[in-house]
């Protein structure tokens, strides 16, 4: 139950469209999301697969939780094989789509193919159509929804489309929906685009299923009240959004700045959440579906523009490792990203890169055409290059494809914070060891999102620990990898985990699904979606060389602020790691531990 | 000496003020700062970072960019010229 047991497959270029069944023995094992998409995903397509080829195939997933009335209950997640990255890609957005897609009555959406002409999916709980767009390629994602939303004329519905970074497939591109919202990593929206699937609209009434109803409510209502409680979802997160943490992590020395040459930004009072409220460009805060927590931000800037963010990480982008210290144009830079349909995070690590590649003379002038310098601190460059990133116009050809291969195009691969050439989110791992090995060892690649050891080693929930320390970090780490998948599968937000644990979901998804997981079911559960992925990756011939750090994390030391010396200690790290995972020394899955997680 | 108290998130926006400084003679316990910043600001700041004696989950006390927490807790030491973090509990990303 909580399960429609459905399956849609489209194919973009026959055009047929068919239902599946979905096999309740399989959701029990994967639970939904996240890990229910990879394993379809995994059982269909070669990992070889050129990311961009016919042959790779698009999953929409909705979590085993998701369109209930469990906290934040709305998410989905897009699973295909990264171009970007080339491993596993799944990609998690909240907002109000998911749960709509749901009440289409289906769980899991298959694109498999390529169309021949631009067209998007119109999908509800009667009928499901492939419909000409012609007349939305071209289109940003605001555009694109407003002309969807006026042509179907349902309030209700929703959409999930590219914009024009995902049509000229950049391979930072992402999937953007209800407007600002984004499946925004790993380059999902150019595999997107090369399926010339420009948007999907959902619309429908089916109501999600609960096998014990009355004890579901309970639960939740428990949640939704430690939620209430904790002062990081009660109080925190509410108060300033995500953007709290420029202060906490600049203040302990682990902001990445100056395209992480540094690690401490001193004009960081300028851009930092608390500025956002005291230049008074908040308006106020948004919630997804379900969310009592509502740490989105609807921001109006002096000039009149509004649009939602940015968010800590994308502003940090913009902001410090660019050295720009204009909240306005850093918020500007995030609205066009969203519009273009750009991994927001992607686009400002990227821009960085060309600043130092550009500041060490790689990039000459010339090659500007014109444009502004790309010099540190240059609030006009980073504005001007995130179009023609998006447009892939002139040097926003290169930019486009991300850090790694802009750097690696000059020779110059050192100077791209990427992990598995995915960028690096906002936090120095040579100050919080323990987040640096989950950089290292993602399955995507440089995520905060699938560790976010922030919270123990900085945050201090559940229990704070020292971020210099290495004991007991790979468990650490392994326990937060798990959970995390199990809570991207369930189709609920990984911000409950400030308050929540895994006791917490286990009950949710007993309630609603009926499968009675004991704790240590579910954790495994977990495990077992991250020992898949890591297959993936393997078979798609990633090897333990791609575990790893930027050179500049593991040997350079942080040379300013509190964690002043350090470098990433991750050759101590990572063998006590893959030990405790059951892997061999190279990192690969025994076979021992591949049939005790039923894989 | 002359000791730093930056405030942040839901303190700054509160009070309206960003920090303060507080001149001691002799060394005190984190503690005793925080009352003593309490009463510079005619504001009490403990019972939004501290509960039943305790430092609330989510609340973060910085002495130059590192925790009391490994440190010797709220009775920490402030021996010399130095730079204090005070953010109530706060969200993540
Ligand atoms: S916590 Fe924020 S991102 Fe998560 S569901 Fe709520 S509003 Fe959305």
């Amino acid at each position: 139950m909580s399960y429609h047991g459905k399956i849609l497959r489209i194919n973009l270029a026959t055009k047929e469209i068919k239902t599946e069944e979905l096999s309740q023995d399989l959701a029990k094992m994967y639970i939904g999301g996240r890990g229910l998409g990879t394993k379809i995903f995994s059982d269909e397509v070669d990992p070889k697969v050129d990311a961009l080829s016919a042959d790779n195939k698009l999953i929409f997933a909705t979590g085993a939780l998701t369109s209930t009335i469990a906290p934040t209950g709305g998410r989905y997640m897009v699973i295909t094989k990264s171009p970007l990255s080339s491993t596993i890609a799944s990609s998690n957005s909240g907002g109000f789509f998911g749960h709509k897609l749901k009440n289409t009555g289906y769980d899991v959406l298959i694109f498999e193919n390529k169309a021949e002409k631009a067209c998007y999916l119109y999908l509800d709980d009667e009928k499901a159509e492939l419909r000409d767009a012609s007349h939305l390629w071209g289109k940003d994602s605001h555009e694109t929804t407003d002309i969807l939303m006026e042509e179907i004329g349902e309030k209700t519905a929703k959409v999930a489309c590219i914009g024009p970074s995902g049509e000229k497939l950049s391979l930072i591109s992402g999937i953007m929906n209800d407007k600002n919202r984004a499946a925004g990593r790993s380059g999902v929206g150019a595999v997107m685009g090369s399926k010339m699937l420009k948007a999907i609209i959902v619309s429908g009434k089916k109501k999600t299923l609960i096998d014990d109803k009355e004890a579901f409510k309970v639960a939740v209502k428990e949640k939704v009240k430690i939620l209430k409680e904790n002062g990081v979802t009660g109080q925190g997160l509410p108060a300033l959004g995500t953007k709290v943490l420029d202060n906490i992590i600049n203040s302990i020395g682990a902001y990445p700045t100056r395209n992480f040459q540094k690690a401490q930004y001193e004009s960081v009072d300028e851009v930092s959440g608390e500025a956002l409220v005291e230049k008074g460009y908040l308006v106020k805060n948004v919630a997804c579906y379900a969310c009592p927590i509502a740490c989105g931000r609807l921001v109006t800037l002096p000039q009149g523009k509004t649009g939602e963010g940015p968010e800590y990480e994308p502003g940090w982008a913009f902001g410090a490792l660019c050295e720009v210290n204009d909240l306005n144009t850093i918020s500007q830079a995030n609205f066009m990203c969203n519009e273009l349909g750009l991994d927001s995070i992607s686009a400002g690590v990227t821009i960085a890169t060309a600043m130092e590649l550009y500041d060490r003379g790689y990039i000459k002038k010339e090659e500007l055409e014109k444009g502004p310098e790309l010099k540190f601190g240059n609030a006009e460059a980073i504005l001007y290059y995130v179009k023609k990133m998006g447009h892939k116009e002139g040097i926003g050809e290169k930019l486009a494809l991300g850090s790694y291969r802009l750097a690696e195009s000059y020779g110059h691969p050192e100077v791209s914070m990427t992990v598995k050439k995915m960028e690096i989110p906002a936090y120095d791992p040579r100050g919080i060891q323990g987040h640096g090995l989950g950089y290292a060892t993602n399955n995507r690649g440089g995520c905060h999102v699938r560790c976010y050891m922030i919270s123990p080693e900085v945050l201090g929930t559940p229990e704070k620990l020292d971020p210099q320390e290495i004991k007991g970090k790979p468990e650490w780490v392994k326990i937060f990898q798990d959970l995390t998948a199990v809570i991207d599968s369930s189709g609920l937000c990984l911000f409950t985990s400030f308050a929540m644990g895994a006791p917490d979901y286990a009950e949710l998804l007993n309630k609603a699904t009926g499968f009675n997981y004991s704790v240590n079911e579910l954790m495994q559960t977990g495990e077992r979606i991250w020992n898949l992925e890591r297959q993936f990756n393997l078979n798609a011939g990633l090897t333990a060389a791609d575990d790893t750090l930027p050179k500049r994390l593991l040997e350079d030391p942080i040379p300013d602020g509190p964690s002043k010396g350090h470098v990433h200690r991750l050759s101590e790290l990572l063998p006590h790691y893959y030990e405790i995972r059951g892997w061999t020394k190279d990192g690969i899955p025994t076979d021992e531990k591949l049939s005790e997680l039923g894989l | 000496m002359k000791i730093q108290v930056k405030l942040y998130s839901t303190l700054r926006l509160n009070l309206g003020v960003a920090g303060l400084e507080i001149e001691i003679d002799k060394p005190v316990t984190i503690l005793k700062l925080l009352k003593l910043a309490s009463q510079q600001l005619n504001s009490d700041i403990i019972p939004e970072l501290i509960e039943d004696g305790k430092i609330m989950v989510g609340t973060i006390l910085l002495i130059n960019g590192k925790n009391i927490l490994h440190a010797e807790k709220l009775e920490t030491m402030i021996n010399e010229e130095c730079e204090v973090s005070v953010f109530p509990p706060s969200g993540g990303g």
